[in-house]
C-alpha cells in the first residue's frame, strides 16, 4: 500500500540527482529534464529504482502561451513502481527541431505509445517510427494547437495492385510453403470489431500475427479540449458504454484530486458501488462473449445477469449502463427508495445462478478445451505493460484498490484472486471470482451506507468565482482499477474551466498491442474465446 | 487469494451429468421467473423506465427571455453536443443530437427549461 515513508525516501534519492529539476505535487514525483539526459534518466530508474512500468506517454504542443513557456513541447513519460507503489513522472521539455531519442528498447510498450504520440504532434525521434492510427499520406498533425479539423487534404501515393503468384506462398519472415497468412478483419467474427488482424498459422498453430488499428478513430481527445470540465464529465461515457460510470468517476477523480476537492462520504460510498457494479456488467459481458465464442448456449445467462445488472442502474438514473451518475464533486442524485431491496434481490438471484453456470461449464470438456491456449507469463505481462485481470491471471498480485486505495477501499474485506497458469481459462475464472469479490463489496457499502448529502457545492465554487488554487500547476495523473485494466486520465487545465490537454489512458491500448505475443500456438477454433477473455473495447484502442 | 484448485481438476462423470441437471432446473420455468427479460416482453408490454429516460428538454421561457441574448445562449453553450440552436425567434433541440444529459436544466437560470414528461425520446408502439 502507498505510504509516504516511502514516497520521502524516493524523494530524496530523485533530488539528489543533478540536471534536473524536481518537484512533487499531489503524491507524485515530477522531474523536468532536457533530451540529452533522457536515456541516462531511464536506465537509472529501470534499474536501479525499479520503475517497471510506462503507464501511459503523452505530448502537448505548449505553444499556446509562448511567454509563459520557452520550449515549444512537452513529453511527459509516467513511470509506475508496483514495489513501494510510487509514481514518477518525467517531462521531457523541447523545441520544434530537437531530436528526442527512443525508449521502446528499454519499456517495449512504448513502441505504439511513440507512434501515436510522433504521428499527433510532429515528434522528431532518433530513429523512423511508422504511422499507427491516422491514414496513410497524411501531412496535418491533429493534436497541434494550430490544426483545424476537417478540409485535409489526404496525398495517398497510388498503390501497385499486389498480386501473388502462389496464393499458398507467404511473405517473409515465413516464406515456408506451409505457412500460410489468414486475414481476419474489423467485420469478422474474430476480432470483434476491434481491428485489422493478420495471422500466421504454421497450418495448425498460430506463429506470428500483425494487428492494424485506427479502424475507429474519431479524434475524441481533439473534441474534448474544446470542451469545458462538465461536459467532459458527459461524454467520456462513451469510451466504455458498458460500464459507463468507471470512466466518469476517473474523470471526477481526476479534477477533485488536483482541486482537493473533498467529497461527501455518502458520495464516496455511492461511488464505489456503482463502480463494482459496471464491474460486475463488464466482467458478465465479456464471460458472455467468451462463453459465445466457445459456442455454449449458456451465454445467455450471463447475458440475463447483466440485464439484472442494468436494471438498477436504470432505477437510479435512467440510462440503462448507468450513464450521467457522476457529477463533478458528488453524484448527481440520492439512490430511489426501494433501491436497496432490488440490489438485494439481484445479489441473492446472482449468487444462486453464477455458480450453477459455472459449474455446468467447466464440466463440459468442449469448453475447456476452447479455453486452453493463450498461455502468458508474467515476463511477458510486465513487458507490455498490461494490467487488470490479465495481469493477474499471470500470476502478478497486483491491483489498485488495494495498493493505492482511494474512497473507502481500505476499510473493506475483499480479496484479489490470481490465476495459476495464465491461460484464458484462468482469466475466466478470475473474472467469475472477481463478480462474486464484487458483490460482496457491495453488500458491504451498502449495508453501512453514511448519511448525508450526495454532492458539494465546492467545485461550482471553483468555476463561477474563478479561483483556481496556486498550488495546481499543471499535470495530473489519476487512475483507478477498471474492470480490464488500469484505466484514468492525464489532465492538463487551461485557465479557461476546460482541459488544455487530456490523455485517456485505457486498457484496452496496451492490450491490443500484446495480442501478437498473448496469441501464440493456438489454433484457429481458439483464436476468438482467447481474444474475447482479453476484454478489449473498440473505442478504448482508439480514442 | 490463489483460484480454487478444484476447478482445474477433472471433473468426473456424475458430477458433470448433476451439474446438467442442475442446469437444465434453471431454464426450466421455476428460476427462470426471476430473469425475466424485457426483450421478450417487448412488443406486447412496455418495460419501465425511470423518469430521466423518459423527458426531454423543453424550453419553457418566455419570448422575453429567448430574446434577453445572455440567458438563453446560456444552454447553446452549456449542451456537450451542441445539439441545442438559439435564435431570436425559436429555441430549437435536436433529438438526434440530444443525450438527455440534464446539464441545459440544471444549470440554465431557473423558469427557463425544463424536463418535459413528453416521451418522444422512446418510439412507443
Ligand atoms: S439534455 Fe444535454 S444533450 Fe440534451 S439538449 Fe440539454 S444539454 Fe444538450
Amino acid at each position: 500500500m502507498f505510504n509516504w515513508k516511502e514516497f520521502e525516501k524516493s524523494k530524496n534519492v530523485l533530488s539528489m540527482v543533478g540536471d534536473a529539476f524536481y518537484h512533487e505535487e499531489n503524491g507524485q514525483h515530477h522531474v523536468h529534464i532536457r533530451p540529452k539526459n533522457l536515456i541516462n534518466w531511464i536506465e537509472m530508474i529501470r534499474d536501479d529504482l525499479g520503475y517497471l512500468t510506462l503507464v501511459d506517454l503523452v505530448a502537448v504542443d505548449r505553444s499556446k502561451f509562448p511567454s509563459k513557456y520557452p520550449y515549444g513541447l512537452e513529453l511527459v513519460y509516467h513511470f509506475l513502481n508496483m514495489g513501494n507503489h510510487q509514481r514518477l513522472n518525467i517531462h521531457l521539455h523541447f523545441n520544434e527541431d530537437e531530436v528526442v531519442p527512443r525508449i521502446n528498447s528499454f519499456y517495449p510498450h512504448a513502441d505504439w505509445m511513440e507512434r501515436e504520440q510522433a504521428e499527433m504532434l510532429r515528434i522528431q525521434f532518433d530513429s523512423p517510427v511508422a504511422g499507427l492510427i491516422l491514414p496513410q499520406g497524411q501531412s496535418q498533425f491533429p493534436l497541434r494547437k494550430s490544426a483545424r479539423i476537417g478540409n485535409w487534404n489526404l496525398e495517398v501515393p497510388p498503390e501497385k495492385p499486389h498480386i501473388r503468384i502462389n496464393p499458398n506462398k507467404s511473405e517473409a519472415p515465413y516464406p515456408e510453403e506451409s505457412h500460410v497468412w489468414k486475414k481476419f478483419d474489423v467485420f469478422s467474427a474474430e476480432t470483434m470489431g476491434n481491428f485489422d488482424w493478420m495471422v500466421c498459422f504454421d497450418p495448425a498453430s498460430v506463429i506470428d500475427s500483425k494487428v492494424r488499428i485506427g479502424l475507429h478513430h474519431q479524434g475524441f481527445e481533439k473534441l474534448l479540449e474544446s470542451r469545458s470540465w462538465i461536459q467532459v464529465l458527459q461524454l467520456v461515457d462513451k469510451i466504455n458504454l458498458g460500464s459507463a460510470p468507471t470512466y466518469a468517476t476517473a474523470w471526477a477523480r481526476t479534477l477533485e484530486d488536483t482541486y482537493r476537492i473533498k467529497i461527501p462520504e455518502r458520495a464516496q460510498a455511492l461511488r464505489i458501488v456503482m463502480l463494482e457494479l459496471a464491474r460486475i456488467a463488464e466482467h458478465l459481458t465479456v464471460l458472455a462473449e467468451v462463453t459465445l465464442a466457445a459456442q455454449k448456449d449458456e451465454f445467455r445467462f450471463f447475458i440475463d445477469a447483466r440485464e439484472k445488472i442494468y436494471e438498477l442502474f436504470e432505477k437510479y438514473c435512467g440510462h440503462r449502463q448507468g450513464l450521467g451518475l457522476i457529477s463533478i464533486g458528488g453524484m448527481r442524485d440520492d439512490l430511489p427508495y426501494g433501491w436497496i431491496i432490488e440490489y438485494q434481490a439481484v445479489n441473492e438471484i446472482l449468487l444462486k445462478t453464477l455458480k450453477t453456470i459455472h459449474h455446468s461449464l467447466i464440466g463440459q470438456r468442449h469448453f475447456r478445451a476452447h479455453l486452453e491456449g493463450a498461455y502468458v507469463d508474467a515476463q511477458t505481462v510486465l513487458q507490455w505493460g498490461v494490467s487488470g485481470p490479465t495481469m493477474r491471471a499471470a500470476g502478478l498480485n497486483f491491483d489498485l484498490r488495494k495498493s493505492q486505495p482511494f474512497y473507502f477501499y481500505q476499510d473493506i474485506d475483499f480479496d484479489i484472486p490470481v490465476g495459476i497458469y495464465g491461460t484464458s481459462y484462468d482469466r475466466y475464472l478470475i473474472r467469475l471470482e472477481e463478480i462474486f469479490q464484487s458483490l460482496r463489496i457491495v453488500t458491504q457499502v451498502i449495508d453501512n451506507l453514511p448519511l448525508g448529502e450526495v454532492s458539494h457545492s465546492d467545485f461550482g465554487q471553483v468555476l463561477s468565482e474563478g479561483k483556481v488554487p496556486e498550488s495546481v500547476s499543471g499535470w495530473h495523473f489519476s487512475s483507478l482499477e477498471s474492470s480490464n485494466g488500469e484505466a484514468g486520465f492525464f489532465h492538463l487545465p487551461s485557465p479557461d474551466f476546460s482541459p488544455y490537454r487530456v490523455k485517456i489512458k485505457t486498457p484496452g491500448f496496451s492490450l491490443a498491442q500484446a495480442v501478437p505475443y498473448f496469441m501464440k500456438g493456438l489454433s484457429e477454433n481458439q483464436l476468438r474465446s482467447s481474444l474475447a477473455s482479453l476484454g478489449i473495447r473498440r473505442w478504448e484502442i482508439d480514442r | 487469494m490463489i483460484l480454487n484448485r478444484n476447478y482445474y481438476a477433472k471433473f468426473s462423470f456424475f458430477s458433470a451429468w448433476w451439474n446438467s441437471r442442475q442446469m437444465k432446473k434453471l431454464t426450466g420455468e421455476k428460476i427462470f421467473k426471476s430473469f425475466k427479460l424485457h426483450k421478450t416482453e417487448w412488443p406486447y408490454k412496455l418495460y419501465f423506465y425511470s423518469p430521466r429516460l423518459k423527458r426531454r428538454p423543453r424550453f419553457v421561457g418566455t419570448s422575453e427571455q429567448l430574446s434577453n441574448w445572455k440567458e438563453a445562449i446560456l444552454c447553446e453553450t452549456l449542451c456537450p453536443t451542441h445539439a441545442i440552436k438559439v435564435t431570436a425567434e425559436a429555441f430549437h433541440i435536436d433529438d438526434r443530437g440530444c443525450i438527455t444529459c440534464g446539464l441545459c436544466v440544471e444549470f440554465a437560470p431557473p423558469g427557463l427549461m425544463e424536463m418535459s414528461a413528453d416521451s418522444s425520446v422512446i418510439h412507443q408502439s
